[in-house]
């Protein structure tokens, strides 16, 4: 555990959880803008937090531990993520979690923790929303492992951090078709996995079209604050991670404060950027029949089983 | 033309009527004091009209049922039964359809002597919902409260994943008592009633009241005010149709041309205002006549037609879009005639039903917009309204014309001895029929109110059978029906 | 060479896998244990005596500690392939490619999230009891069990996008009432998922051996003059092999 490491597993969580609602503020507000409205401001999202939070809690009658659970459990994978996946840092706080089958598997937990609190309320929407979350999960989860460990194939190491570092050793590699490949894989299953645009609406109010929003129904108050912070810096985390294992400069590889700075810097211009790039994509997309979901993600499944083939016949 | 039959010779009539080519437009039934009546209106094109008026035993009020006749009579008659107690003998479904479970039994709103409404209570139980056999079906209670700015009506939906299997509309969750409030009222006080039947469709129900009292004084009414009608009946039509294209976008996520759409809707409303001197139009028509404060200026008009078609083009040119509309909930024409779907819904399963052209009130002729594609789906029904769009534009502009700058006419009302009317106009939505029966001095003594969704509302589960779940919104987008033009 | 062209295949076969499980699991969980009784058998349910608990426990327990500490049971396979793929104590670290992975500290530091979380949350949020209240039901009235989400439900849509693997039956009755085919009466629903390994493979192997064993029955009347007969006949050709070869 290096001094380097430390400092990151410190600076992360507190930049993705301080981050992430700007984060959504901000494509929201791009989002309005492009379409000719004034929009709510970059901060609605804060503020909304904050108005949640002094709500009361509340217990839809029937649901069970695994209900109160989730929210918790779903803030705590992404945060243990912020905290030991290279965003601002090459090191690690835990090195053997940044693993990228731990992170995956993480994040993955999390999508599951929300799926069991949709069906323990036993409302119909709220199985709707888990069943066609799994439906995607199920298909979403594969391509983002094949993709991923396209990319440490040539490192020889499934570290996160390994993946990175080399990357910036060699620079060159970020236009060998592997990275392209596994690059375009990951995007369309963030895309998916986040709930964007044309898998999902996020502002939809039709219940029954909804995936995300329909398992999270009967969240209210400070539970539902958990909900939406949690979907904020699981976006955030996948926009980083994005960002960092095909565009890793900036990332600090030392403990100086410049270098930190300018990786803390470099961070947040990638991920807004990015950011800001998905909202104004979605502004021209209309969202897709959920049937047609499955074959946009085994397209990316197709593209990403391309860049491990490429990544053992091309080395 | 006025037929009074016994409830025994009904059927034979009204069947060689429905073979002639008729359609039942409205059945109402009449509280004469010392006996019930049930009146038939049958119609056809051109501008034929037919009633047939059944006084009933004053002991045992029955008619034979006509479901068998006609998919539309049944509901009629169910509408009949829960408001005034008229059975229908022999029906194949008699539960209840306008009063909700908790109505009690026995007690009939629209009758003269119902009184104030008694307590409620759970006297029928729930309502019976068709269950469907089969491992693994699941139900989806959707409403009455909705997420959205809709009406209050219950979906229930029969589905095995995301397939239905069967949904089930359950509507009329606030009976307003409408059709008794006009009772005894003067055919001015009418109107602001007549407004209120439907927010969103003020001209075309206002319009049909009155062409029905005047049809009932035998009023001829000045052609120029007819013009100024026709003018603020396609006005309405425009606004709601752009309303339509922008909501059917924002139900695909594609969301910055429902943002359009709203732009294009305010600019139209801001026309109504300067036209009526109200967003809605009301205030404009009245019994005789028509008054406007300016006429719509046609180069506005064409530029907002141009904007629209813009704002068509980019939806269809979508590739995501245009999957989303085509092919989805097809309504076939066999369908939409059995069901005896009128307006847009039935324009784009290729029935050439148009009240403008069946049932004029204008002497002009305009020609019948012609329709590129009826498949009965979301697109067609998407289509339908892009292209009366842009026809009523053109009609606007050359009824101006035609009006030459007279915003005003007026017919001077007589009180003659007029008995009963009746008019029937095209709103936006479809063929809107109203019925009135004044009494000796004038004033209203009963108007029954029929709105198109009344007929519409049963073609939407048949439509959506085989769609899967996430498709109903913009399915019942696509019909977009009204609930309290149905609920009275 | 045969390692190049069988990891990518592998790779995606084992995470297709995962991704698979997952779902399996929640479907299995979620519809089995969570939510109001589906059924009255269900509502009637009652806990197992606690000698049958303890059975489940411990098999329960041995789960626990094996993801927890995997390297518990690395010496037994050791000594079963010889050399192990991964060697370490609390971290397992993979023995050709660098990779590790430390379940025990993974765990321990979700745990410590999960409390921070929790602790954060207690100190933000309103001190307000938490209230019970009804689920969201549109305003139509408390909801039936008939209205939670089913197994065959769940697992409906991933049943579409594998559609051409499985090849679901599946048949929807509507009987109309005989006035009119708008006026619905019932509506049956059936639906059946055959295995199409067991129709293609076994089936066809079963049915082989069976028509094999039928053929045999004809060979064997129960005549015991048949049997004298085989046995001379058996011989007889013995005898003219052994000549002619020899």
């Amino acid at each position: 555990m290096s001094a380097l490491g430390v400092v990151g597993g410190v600076v992360q969580p507190v930049l993705i959880v301080a981050g992430s609602p700007l984060l959504v503020g901000l494509m929201r507000q791009v989002r309005a803008r492009l379409e000719g409205r004034a929009g709510a401001g970059v901060a609605q999202p804060w503020r909304d937090l904050r108005k949640l939070m002094r709500k009361e809690q509340i217990t839809p009658r029937g649901t069970s531990e695994v209900f109160r659970l989730a929210p918790l459990v779903l803030v705590a994978t992404t945060l243990v993520v912020a905290v030991v996946a290279p965003f601002v840092t090459t090191d690690s706080a835990l090195d053997p979690a940044a693993d990228l089958f731990a992170v995956v598997a993480l994040l993955a937990l999390g999508a599951v923790a929300l799926a069991l609190a949709g069906l323990d309320t036993g409302t119909a929407f709220g199985g709707m929303g888990a069943s066609r979350e799994m439906t995607i999960l199920a298909l979403v989860e594969p391509t983002l492992l094949v993709a991923i460990f396209a990319l440490s194939v040539r490192v020889g190491s499934t570290n996160l951090g390994a993946i990175v570092s080399s990357t910036l050793d060699d620079p060159a590699r970020v236009i060998s078709p592997v990275s392209l490949l596994a690059a375009v894989a990951l995007i369309l299953v963030i895309i998916a996995e986040t709930g964007r645009l044309p898998v999902d609406n996020p502002s939809t109010h039709l219940e029954l079209t909804m995936v995300h929003e329909a398992m999270v129904l009967e969240y209210a108050g400070p539970d539902l604050a958990l909900v939406e912070l949690a979907s904020a810096m699981r976006l955030s985390v996948f926009l980083g991670l994005l960002a960092n294992l095909f565009l890793p400069w900036g990332i600090a590889a030392t403990a100086t404060p410049v270098a930190l700075l300018v990786g803390i810097l470099a961070l947040v211009v990638k991920v807004g950027v990015l950011g800001v790039l998905l909202a104004a994509g979605e502004v021209f997309v209309a969202k897709l029949r959920l049937f047609r979901v499955p074959e946009l993600l085994a397209g990316s499944f197709l593209l990403a089983l391309l860049a491990v083939a490429a990544s053992f016949f091309l080395v | 033309m006025i037929t009074t039959l016994t409830p025994a010779d009904l059927p034979e009539h009204a069947g060689s009527l429905l073979q002639q080519g008729f359609r039942l437009a409205l059945v109402a039934g009449h509280d004469d004091g010392d006996r019930l009546r049930a009146v038939y209106l049958f119609t056809a094109a051109p501008d034929r009209r037919v009633e047939l008026h059944v006084p009933l035993d004053p002991d045992t009020p029955e008619v034979p049922s006509l479901a068998r006749l006609s998919f539309a009579a049944g509901r009629f008659e169910r509408e009949m039964h829960d408001l005034f107690g008229i059975v229908p003998t022999d029906h194949p479904l008699p539960q209840r359809l306008v009063r909700h479970f908790h109505w009690p039994r026995g007690w009939y709103p629209m009758l003269a002597d119902a009184g104030d409404p008694p307590e409620f209570g759970d006297v029928d139980g729930p309502y019976p919902f068709r269950t469907v056999e089969g491992p693994g079906v699941y139900e989806i209670p959707v409403g009455p409260v909705h997420a959205g700015m809709i009406g209050p009506g219950h979906f229930r939906f029969s589905v095995v994943g995301e397939t239905i299997l069967n949904l089930k509309a359950r509507l009329w969750f606030v009976h307003r008592g409408l059709e008794k409030l006009f009772h005894r009222r003067t055919p001015e006080h009418g109107i602001e009633l007549a407004e209120r039947v439907s927010g969103d469709t003020s001209v075309g129900h206002t319009l049909a009241f009155c062409l029905a009292v005047e049809d009932a004084h035998q009023l001829a009414v000045p052609e120029d005010a007819q013009r100024i009608r026709a003018i603020l009946l396609e006005l309405e039509r425009l606004y709601n149709h752009i309303t339509d294209i922008g909501a059917l976008c924002n139900d695909v996520a594609y969301s910055v041309l429902n943002a359009h759409s709203q732009r294009v809707r305010e600019r139209l409303l801001r026309i109504n205002d300067t036209v009526t001197g109200h967003r809605l139009l009301r205030g404009a028509i009245h019994p005789g006549g028509a008054t406007v404060t300016a006429l719509p200026d046609p180069r506005e008009l064409a530029a907002i037609g141009a904007d629209v078609a813009e704002i068509v083009a980019l939806a269809l040119s979508n590739t995501v879009v245009a999957d989303r509309f085509t092919g989805t909930a097809p309504l076939s024409h066999d369908q939409a005639t059995d069901l005896g779907t009128l307006g847009v819904v039935a324009r784009a399963s290729g029935l050439t039903t148009d009240a403008r052209h069946d049932h004029p009130f204008l002497s002009a002729e305009f020609p019948r917009t012609t329709h590129t594609r009826t498949d009965g789906d979301v697109l067609s029904r998407f289509l339908v309204r892009a292209e009366e769009f842009t026809s009523s534009i053109s009609q606007i502009t050359s009824l101006a014309d035609m009006l030459g700058g007279r915003t005003s006419a007026t017919a001077p009302v007589t009180t003659g001895t007029g008995r009963s009317g009746v008019g029937i106009v095209e709103g936006w939505r479809g063929t809107i029929v109203h019925r009135v029966e004044l009494a000796g001095d004038g004033s209203l003594n009963r108007v029954k109110i029929v709105d198109p969704s009344f007929f519409n509302w049963p073609a939407l589960p048949v439509a959506l059978a085989d769609t899967i779940v996430p498709d109903f919104p913009l399915t019942n987008k696509s019909f977009n029906l009204s609930y309290a033009g149905n609920d009275l | 060479m045969a390692a190049t062209v069988a990891m990518p295949v592998a790779v995606a076969a084992v995470a297709l896998t995962a991704g698979l499980a997952v779902a399996t699991f929640v479907k299995a969980f979620g519809v089995g244990f969570l939510a109001k009784p589906r059924s009255e058998a269900a509502m009637a349910a009652h806990e197992s005596p606690s000698t049958m608990l303890a059975g489940m426990g411990v098999a329960g327990l041995a789960c626990v500690v094996l993801a927890l500490w995997p390297a518990g049971i690395l010496p037994a396979v050791r000594a079963a392939v010889g050399e192990a793929a991964v060697s370490g104590e609390v971290t397992l670290r993979l023995t050709h490619v660098t990779g590790a992975l430390s379940p025990l500290l993974l765990t321990l530091g979700l745990v410590v999230a999960l409390v921070v979380v929790a602790g954060v949350v207690r100190l933000a949020a309103t001190r307000r009891a938490r209230r019970e209240a009804r689920l969201w039901d549109c305003g139509g009235g408390p909801m039936s069990a008939r209205m939670e989400y089913t197994a065959t439900s769940f697992a409906e849509p991933l049943q579409r996008v594998f559609d051409d693997v499985v090849q679901p039956e599946l048949d929807v009755d509507v009987s109309h009432h005989e006035e009119s085919r708008y006026l619905v009466r019932a509506v049956a629903y059936r639906r059946k998922v055959p295995d199409r390994i067991e129709r293609r493979l076994y089936g066809p192997v079963l049915d082989m051996i069976a028509a094999w064993g039928r053929a045999g029955r004809g060979l064997a009347p129960g005549s015991v003059h048949r049997y004298l007969g085989y046995g001379f006949y058996a011989v007889c050709g013995l005898l003219i092999l052994l000549t002619v070869t020899r």
